[in-house]
C-alpha cells in the first residue's frame, strides 16, 4: 500500500467512525426553549442574595489559610484563561471535602442503601430512547443535598479558625454553607496534626479528628496534603465504621477542579467524581459516575445548575447518558417542595422532579421523595440525651 | 485557521449559529487530536462534546490574538487528560467488570477501522497525532507544527517515521 492509499484509508475509516454530533450541536447551541414550569415554591422563601462570610484567619495551625491567588502553585496556560474554581488554600479543599464526605455519608446511610447493581434500564418510546427516570433519580438523590450546598452557598466555604474547646483536639476549623432553602449548615472540624513536613514553599501534613455537622454526632475524619509524583493532593476521609466511609481526593488542573469520591457504604465500594466550577455569576457542578463498580457509567454525566425562573429556584440537571442506541440527553428539573401539616405549617420538604428530552419536551412521569438535609439528624444526640433524662426522671419518680 | 478565529469571535459576539460552522471546520481536527489519547471512539465522542460545550462556556475568555485551533485543542487535551485521570483510578475489579460487560466493544471498533487500530498499536502517541491530523484533518505539516507547538522538522520526521512503520506493518 502506498502512502496516498494509506492516508486515504485512514481518512475513510475515520469518517465512518467519527461521531455524528449534529444533533448535539443543534440541541446545545440552538435557540433555547422556555418551559411552563410548576409553580411550587414561594419566591420569598427561596430568593435571597448571596451571603458573604467573614474571614478570620489564624495561623496557629499549619494548614494554610486563604491567600493571594497569585501565590497558588496551580498550573496556568498562556493560551487559555478560564475561570475554574481556584483553591486559594488547603482549608478550602478540606472544607469542600468535609461537606462532600459528611453529606454523602449522611444521605447514603440515612436512606435505604442503593441496590448492589442498578442497571440503567432504558427502553425505546416513540422512537426515542428514554432513561429510567426513577432509577436515575435514586442514583442522583444522595448528590442533590450535596450540590444544594455548593450551589446555594455560591462560593467556596470560608473557614474560620477558632480555639479548640475540645480537650482531645488542638485545632478547630469552622465553616458554614447554605442549602436550597437557605438554611445554614455549620461544620466544625476538630483535629490534631499527626505529621508535618515542609518541602520548598509547601507544607505537607496529615491530621486526624472529628467532623461535627450542625452540632450532631461526629464523624471520625482523617486527611492529608501529600505530594503524589509532581501533583499535590488533598485527601480526606469521614468514617462511621470500617464498612461505611467516604473518601475524597482533591485534584485540579488549569481547567477544572476535580473531586474523586470513593464510597464504602455497607461494605460495598464504589467510585464517582465531580467537577466543581464557581464563576462570578453562577456555580456549576458536573458529576461523573462510576457507581457500583459499573464502569459503563463513566460515560454518564450530569451537570447541575441553579436556575431562578419567576422567582423560583430550580435545581437543573442536564444529563448525558449512554443508551442502547446511542447517547440520551435531556434535562431534569428538581424542586424542593414544602410539606405542610393540617395547620399549613411547614413540617418538612420533599424533592419533586420532572424530565425533558433533548428537544425540550416534557416526558411523562414525575419523581418525588423525602429530602434529608444535613440538618436532619443521623444520630440525634440531643434527642437521645432528652430520652435519657426522661428515663432518669421516670426512674427517680418510680423510686 | 484564520477562519476558526473568525468563527470563535463571532460566537463570542453572540452569534450562536457560528457554532455549527465551527463544528464543521474543526471536528476532524478535534477527532484526530483526541483519538490517540483515548483509544476509544465512544470516549472520543464524549470528549468532543465536552470540548464544544466548554468552548461555548468559556468563549468570553478567547482572545482575538490567540490561535483559535490551539485554544480548542488545549481545552480538548485537558478534558481528555481529566478523563484519563479519572479512568486511571478505576480498580482492577472495575476493569474486569467492564471487560465482562462489554467484551466486544473494542473488537467491533477494530473491525470497522483496521488501519487506525494498527496505527494505535504500533505508533507512539505523537506519531499517531501527527499522522491523524495529516490524514484525517488534512492539515499541512506547518499547520500541525503550529497546532502542536513543535518544530516543523519534528513534525516531518515523525510523520515519515509513522508512514514507514505503517507500511512495514502492512507489508508483513
Amino acid at each position: 500500500m502506498n502512502e496516498k492509499d494509506l492516508l486515504k484509508k485512514i481518512k475513510h475509516e475515520a469518517d465512518r467512525q467519527m461521531p455524528n454530533l449534529q444533533s448535539f450541536v443543534k440541541t446545545n447551541f440552538g435557540k433555547s426553549s422556555s418551559f411552563n414550569l410548576f409553580r411550587l415554591i414561594p419566591a420569598a422563601t427561596l430568593v435571597m442574595s448571596v451571603f458573604i462570610f467573614s474571614i478570620i484567619i489564624s495561623n496557629t495551625n499549619p494548614i494554610q489559610t486563604s491567600s493571594d491567588s497569585s501565590s497558588t502553585s496551580l498550573p496556568t496556560s498562556s493560551e487559555v484563561v478560564l475561570p475554574p474554581l481556584r483553591l486559594n488554600s488547603d482549608k478550602e479543599a478540606i472544607s469542600i471535602s468535609s461537606v462532600t464526605s459528611a453529606t454523602l455519608l449522611n444521605n447514603l446511610t440515612f436512606n435505604e442503601p442503593l441496590p448492589a447493581i442498578q442497571p440503567m434500564l432504558r427502553f425505546p418510546m416513540n422512537d426515542r430512547e428514554k432513561i429510567n427516570f426513577d432509577d436515575t433519580m435514586v442514583l442522583l438523590k444522595p448528590y442533590l443535598s450535596l450540590f444544594e450546598q455548593f450551589l446555594g452557598t455560591a462560593s467556596t466555604p470560608e473557614v474560620i479558625t477558632e480555639d479548640s474547646d475540645n480537650p482531645n483536639f488542638d485545632y478547630l476549623d469552622t465553616f458554614s454553607v447554605y442549602d436550597i432553602e437557605l438554611a445554614l449548615i455549620t461544620y466544625d472540624l476538630y483535629f490534631n496534626i499527626t505529621s508535618s513536613e515542609v518541602i520548598g514553599e509547601e507544607t505537607y501534613y496529615a491530621f486526624v479528628g472529628e467532623l461535627i455537622v450542625d452540632g450532631k454526632a461526629p464523624y471520625l475524619v482523617e486527611g492529608s496534603k501529600a505530594l503524589d509524583g509532581l501533583e499535590t493532593k488533598v485527601l480526606f476521609r469521614a468514617t462511621i465504621d470500617a464498612f461505611n466511609y467516604i473518601e475524597t481526593e482533591y485534584t485540579f488542573n488549569d481547567i477544572e477542579t476535580l473531586i474523586i469520591i470513593r464510597k464504602m457504604i455497607n461494605g460495598t465500594a464504589s467510585l464517582s467524581a465531580f467537577k466543581l466550577q464557581i464563576e462570578t455569576d453562577e456555580t456549576i457542578v458536573e458529576l461523573l459516575f462510576f457507581e457500583n463498580n459499573d464502569i459503563s457509567r463513566t460515560r454518564d454525566s450530569f451537570k447541575f445548575e441553579y436556575e431562578i425562573e419567576d422567582g423560583e429556584t430550580i435545581l437543573e440537571i442536564m444529563f448525558n447518558m449512554t443508551g442502547v442506541n446511542g447517547r440520551i440527553r435531556g434535562k431534569i428539573e428538581v424542586y424542593v417542595v414544602p410539606v405542610l401539616n393540617q395547620n399549613l405549617e411547614v413540617i418538612g420538604f420533599q424533592y419533586q422532579a420532572i424530565q425533558f428530552n433533548e428537544d425540550g419536551e416534557m416526558e411523562e412521569g414525575e419523581w418525588q421523595d423525602d429530602r434529608h438535609s444535613p440538618k436532619d439528624d443521623r444520630h440525634d444526640d440531643e434527642d437521645e440525651e432528652v430520652d435519657e433524662v426522661d428515663e432518669d426522671e421516670n426512674e427517680d419518680q418510680d423510686n | 485557521m484564520k477562519t476558526i478565529n473568525a468563527l470563535l469571535l463571532k460566537i463570542k459576539k453572540g452569534n450562536r449559529e457560528a457554532m455549527q460552522d465551527l463544528y464543521a471546520q474543526t471536528r476532524r481536527g478535534l477527532y484526530a487530536f483526541i483519538l490517540p489519547y483515548l483509544h476509544d471512539n465512544q470516549l472520543t465522542e464524549d470528549v468532543m462534546q465536552d470540548t464544544y460545550l466548554k468552548v461555548m462556556d468559556n468563549i468570553q475568555s478567547f482572545q482575538a490574538n490567540a490561535q483559535g485551533m490551539n485554544w480548542i485543542l488545549t481545552i480538548a487535551r485537558n478534558t481528555a487528560l481529566n478523563l484519563i485521570k479519572i479512568r486511571g483510578r478505576e480498580t482492577q475489579v472495575e476493569r474486569e467488570v467492564l471487560e465482562e460487560t462489554f467484551p466486544s466493544t473494542e473488537d467491533v471498533y477494530d473491525l470497522g477501522s483496521p488501519i487506525i487500530t494498527l496505527a494505535k498499536k504500533i505508533l507512539s502517541k505523537d506519531e499517531q497525532t501527527i499522522l491523524f491530523l495529516y490524514a484525517i484533518s488534512e492539515y499541512k505539516h506547518r499547520e500541525i507544527a503550529l497546532i502542536l507547538d513543535i518544530p516543523i522538522g519534528t513534525v516531518t520526521w515523525k510523520y515519515n517515521e509513522a508512514i514507514k512503520k505503517m507500511k512495514g506493518a502492512l507489508t508483513k
